[in-house]
């Protein structure tokens, strides 16, 4: 969190493997869910590669309440670019794990999801954000229950939403669930923000 | 202590050729943009932050400790970008503007503005902690609308 003149900032992330459908769900939550006179740019900024999958990052800024912009990012879930994967991450305020529900896709979210923790303990603040998880891709057949992967991947702690980024289902419920953490750690912090 | 506005616009104003100037925070966070710039503040600072995060990286691959500066040269631009403490200087000029000239405007930027950054970071931090409290200020304050926060919205929507 930032505070620069009268405007406090959050950084909101979606973390997770590749083709997980982080990109999928920022642009449906973009597009779908808020509001136009919410936004604060009219299209999302994407840093993509040559063959349109997430370089850098994609970003979306948005005003949740009066002065409070949360600057929306997905960052790359390529191993390539794993060097600014992780410079992304950093000062989240919040973080919505994005894991591919499909069988194959098991130990690529294990993995991811330990450097996530590593990220965790080694970048200042981070282990303070808060997590919800989106157990994404809950329209195809060959994947794993939310249940099961919750209790796989240690994600028990974390709300989680069992979701399909590319309907937009849960994805509204899970938006709110993040703000709400947000709106709490802000009141908790001392702002007077709804 | 001189505003950062006003030493950006005199960076800006003492470099022929020079288009824009930009001063954001590391995460890129505009702080100050003068000039004639044609894309959203923020969308802006991001990708500054961001492509020098980028060379910060590779610096680090090749076991440097810091990245100094950035220069790009694009087929009607010349774009500069200077790390500061806490943030970075940028120039957008011309391609009439050589490279060298905008290189010294940049370092020169930088050393102008480094005193008040540093002024101006210790009297934010000394403000959150004093007043953070009141900060922002929201509610119905005289005739401005009371704008709905996004979670209300939401919240309200889904019960229809």
């Amino acid at each position: 969190m930032k505070v620069v003149g009268d405007r406090i900032y959050l950084k909101l992330i979606f973390f997770g493997t590749a083709l997980a459908g982080k990109t999928t769900a920022l642009e449906w939550i973009f597009y779908h869910v808020i509001p136009d006179e919410m936004k604060l740019v009219k299209e999302l900024r994407q840093v993509k590669t040559s063959f349109g999958q997430t370089l850098l990052f994609d970003f979306a800024p948005i005003e949740i309440s009066q002065n409070v912009v949360t600057r929306m990012f997905s960052a790359t879930g390529q191993d390539y670019y794993k060097g600014t994967r992780t410079k992304v991450l950093g000062g989240s305020d919040g973080i919505f794990i994005v894991i591919d529900s499909q069988k194959e896709q098991l130990d690529n979210n294990l993995k991811i999801l330990r450097e996530l923790w590593k990220c965790q303990q080694e970048m200042e603040g981070l282990a303070d954000a808060e997590i919800v998880v989106l157990y994404n891709k809950n329209d195809l057949e060959e994947i794993h229950s939310m249940e099961f992967l919750q209790e796989y991947l240690g994600l028990e702690r974390h709300e989680g939403f069992s979701t399909c980024a590319l309907t937009g289902h849960n994805l509204e419920d899970a938006l709110i669930a993040m703000l709400k953490k947000l709106t709490a750690r802000l009141q908790a912090g001392g702002f007077d923000v709804e | 202590m001189e505003n950062i506005s006003v030493l950006v616009r005199r960076i800006l104003d003492g470099t022929p050729g020079v288009k824009a100037a930009v001063v954001i925070d590391s995460d890129g966070i505009p702080i100050a943009i003068e000039g004639d710039i044609d894309m959203e503040p923020e969308d802006l600072g991001a990708m500054l932050a961001s492509a020098f995060q980028c060379y910060q990286s590779l610096g680090d691959g090749l076991g440097q400790f810091y990245c100094e500066m950035v220069m790009a040269e694009f087929d009607g631009l010349n774009v500069a970008q200077q790390m500061m403490p806490r943030g970075s200087l940028v120039l957008v000029a011309d391609k009439s503007c050589p490279m060298g000239v905008i290189r010294i405007a940049v370092r020169t930027g930088k050393q102008a503005l480094f005193e008040v950054m540093e002024t101006t970071a210790n009297a934010r931090g000394r403000f959150m902690e004093e007043h953070k409290f009141r900060l922002p200020k929201t509610g119905t304050s005289g005739d401005k609308p009371h704008p709905v926060s996004l979670l209300s919205f939401l919240e309200k929507k889904k019960k229809g």
